[in-house]
């Protein structure tokens, strides 16, 4: 039995009662979504950055997480950074998705040609240096520049993206239908948008999860040891904060990013996980 | 038919080929990062002569730190003086930064090791276990926890483990921060946190790195005729399975490697205070040194051609395969 795309990611589908926990993780990943907007919009969290008397206060209507030791209210922090954090993630995602795409069908449809070997050779020379020393010599680089952050992450997620989109579409383009449209007379422009790159398409979808993921672990871990955007809070400026006062017994901002960030990136996780399994052409349940 | 002449000829071609390619990676790669730390990287001028130069004070320095030459000629001048082993000196302090190296790169090893081994050997036994019990209560139950383990991010994993083990509130067994190693004691005082932290932040990956390799192995004929034959786990494992995944395990215990030593000592070295080559790296980013920067870059990209090269060669030597085919 065949599925349409709305039908398998419809929610009267079998598949999610099979996967609860993926259900489960859509649902916390709207909330995100939800916080995203909120601030967006300038609902919450535009008082990030009010300093107040009340150092470490406890849980209050004024501030429903407490504050941190200069008397900022975590609650409002809590939301600025999840959606900087999104924010990173989003344009690296993006940026890594389609030069990632791009790239990889370029290089896919004609393998061994000059523009695949140039493309594969600096995928190559990008793998050479190790994620965080590229992302840390970019940071040094563009000290001055705004985006310099995502650049880095885009930089450093990209050539496993093209790796896999060029794989995907040499699977593909060996295959009949493929080989029938080109006989047709079907130009490669029309083949690749209208048949390899949709083919791709859960392949695509779960990369960009994996990426996502990635730029949220790089955005927190850069910014933890302070070499990450200096204009904006987020959860790493937040955990190195914290480092120091959980030591005496302040868990309130420690909890706040940290149960954030992991209960996303936790979600995201099993999201990949169930995406992965259900396309599978190997675990494919009739 | 082939003679021996035509044997050495294409082994000597295949040999330049590789080295070609190596070379072409190395240059690529220092290539890219010369041009992002001192084309774009900020003006380090001031540095030297103080803010209340002269324009021709200023000029004069630029010219003498060669800094009005073509960015090609200072790259290609660079690597000239690094293939002499002439790894110049920190524009900081101005510390030959071979010293530096010397210095720190030890300690980041001591510290980065141990974690390092405890995270691929756990990864394999845990691995081992899902694998075998495919499908049961076990695997579930270590899929779960390396699932938990590659959502917790580093950072909480370290702060975790320091309320717990090192401050007054949780057990303070360890010191919070620093490194101060004269003896053996005071290494296993030092280094246990980290250890843990690492360990926890790689076991997760590891666990089902292995485990998906383990499965597929373990879903051949040969691991079936074993098992019709009576072969136990231990055997069918650590005989006949962990050999034939050898090479991908290898593949990926040396790959990480690099990032690991400069990426993991980054943020550990950072945070607890332990100056390795991390904390070199962090500082020479914070203070503008691109002499010290460069010579990271291009040290870890040079490492990391190596073992890429050296890889394949290892290859020939684990499995007769490759070398039957490779090699007339």
């Amino acid at each position: 039995m065949k599925h349409s795309v709305s039908q398998q990611f419809s929610l009267r589908n079998r598949f999610w009662r099979y996967h609860p926990l993926a259900l489960l993780s859509i649902l916390i990943l709207l909330v995100y979504l939800l916080i995203v907007l909120a601030v967006a919009l300038g609902w919450q969290g535009e008082e990030w950055s009010v300093i107040t008397e009340d150092s470490w206060a406890e849980s209050s209507s004024i501030h429903p997480w407490g504050t941190n030791m200069v008397g900022q209210d975590i609650f409002a922090r809590a939301m600025i950074s999840t959606h900087n954090s999104f924010t990173v993630g989003f344009w690296v995602t993006l940026g890594t998705l389609l030069l990632g795409t791009l790239l990889g069908v370029f290089a896919g449809v004609r393998p061994g040609s000059l523009v695949d070997s140039s493309v594969m050779w600096w995928a190559a020379v990008l793998d050479v240096i190790p994620l965080y020393l590229l992302a840390i010599t970019i940071a040094y680089a563009f000290k001055e520049y705004a985006g310099g952050l995502e650049v880095a992450l885009i930089l450093a997620f990209w050539s496993s993206t093209v790796r896999l989109v060029r794989a995907e579409v040499m699977r593909l383009n060996a295959l009949d239908f493929i080989a029938a449209a080109r006989m047709a007379g079907v130009n490669e422009w029309t083949i690749a948008y209208r048949h390899l790159i949709p083919n791709a398409a859960p392949l695509l979808l779960i990369q960009s999860a994996i990426v996502f993921v990635g730029a949220l672990k790089a955005e927190v871990l850069l910014s933890f040891i302070g070499l990450g955007s200096e204009i904006h809070v987020s959860w790493g400026m937040m955990l190195a904060e914290s480092s120091q006062e959980v030591m005496i017994g302040e868990f309130n901002n420690f909890l706040a990013a940290s149960l954030l960030l992991s209960t996303l990136v936790l979600s995201l996780n099993i999201l990949v996980d169930t995406l992965q399994t259900r396309f599978n052409p190997r675990n494919v349940r009739h | 038919m082939r003679t021996g002449y035509d044997q050495v000829v294409s082994i000597a071609k295949k040999l330049l080929w590789q080295l070609a390619k190596s070379c072409g990676l190395f240059f690529g790669a220092t290539l890219l990062c010369f041009i992002l730390i001192v084309k774009f990287g900020p003006d380090l001028v001031f540095n030297h002569i103080g803010r209340n130069a002269t324009p021709e004070e200023i000029e004069s320095k630029r010219h003498e730190l060669g800094y009005d030459r073509p960015i090609l000629e200072r790259y290609a001048k660079f690597l000239w003086r690094l293939g002499r082993g002439d790894l110049g000196h920190s524009d900081d302090n101005g510390e030959p930064i071979a010293q530096i190296l010397k210095r720190s790169l030890p300690v980041s090893l001591f510290l980065i090791v141990p974690g390092f081994v405890l995270g691929n050997l756990v990864g394999m036994l845990f691995a081992m276990f899902a694998a075998w019990f495919h499908g049961r209560a076990v695997d579930h139950g270590l899929m779960v926890l390396a699932v938990l383990g590659m959502s917790i991010s580093f950072p909480v994993t370290i702060i975790i483990l320091q309320w717990l083990l090192s401050s007054g509130q949780g057990l303070g067994w360890f010191p919070v921060h620093g490194w101060d190693v004269v003896d053996l004691s005071d290494y296993i005082n030092y280094v246990t946190v980290p250890t843990l932290a690492l360990f926890i932040a790689s076991f997760g990956y590891n666990t089902r790195f292995f485990r998906a390799l383990l499965l597929e192995e373990l879903s051949k004929d040969y691991v079936t005729t074993a098992r019709a034959y009576g072969a136990g786990a231990i055997v069918i494992m650590c005989r006949h399975v962990l050999p034939n995944t050898l090479i991908p395990v290898l593949t990926r215990i040396v790959f990480t490697i690099p990032s690991l030593v400069v990426g993991g000592s980054l943020l550990m070295e950072k945070h607890f205070g332990v100056p390795g080559i991390g904390r070199v790296t962090y500082t020479a980013v914070s203070t503008g040194d691109q002499s010290v920067l460069l010579v990271v870059v291009s040290l870890t990209a040079i490492v990391f051609v190596v073992l890429n090269q050296s890889i394949d060669y290892l290859y020939e030597k684990i499995d007769p395969r490759i070398r039957s085919v490779s090699s007339p």
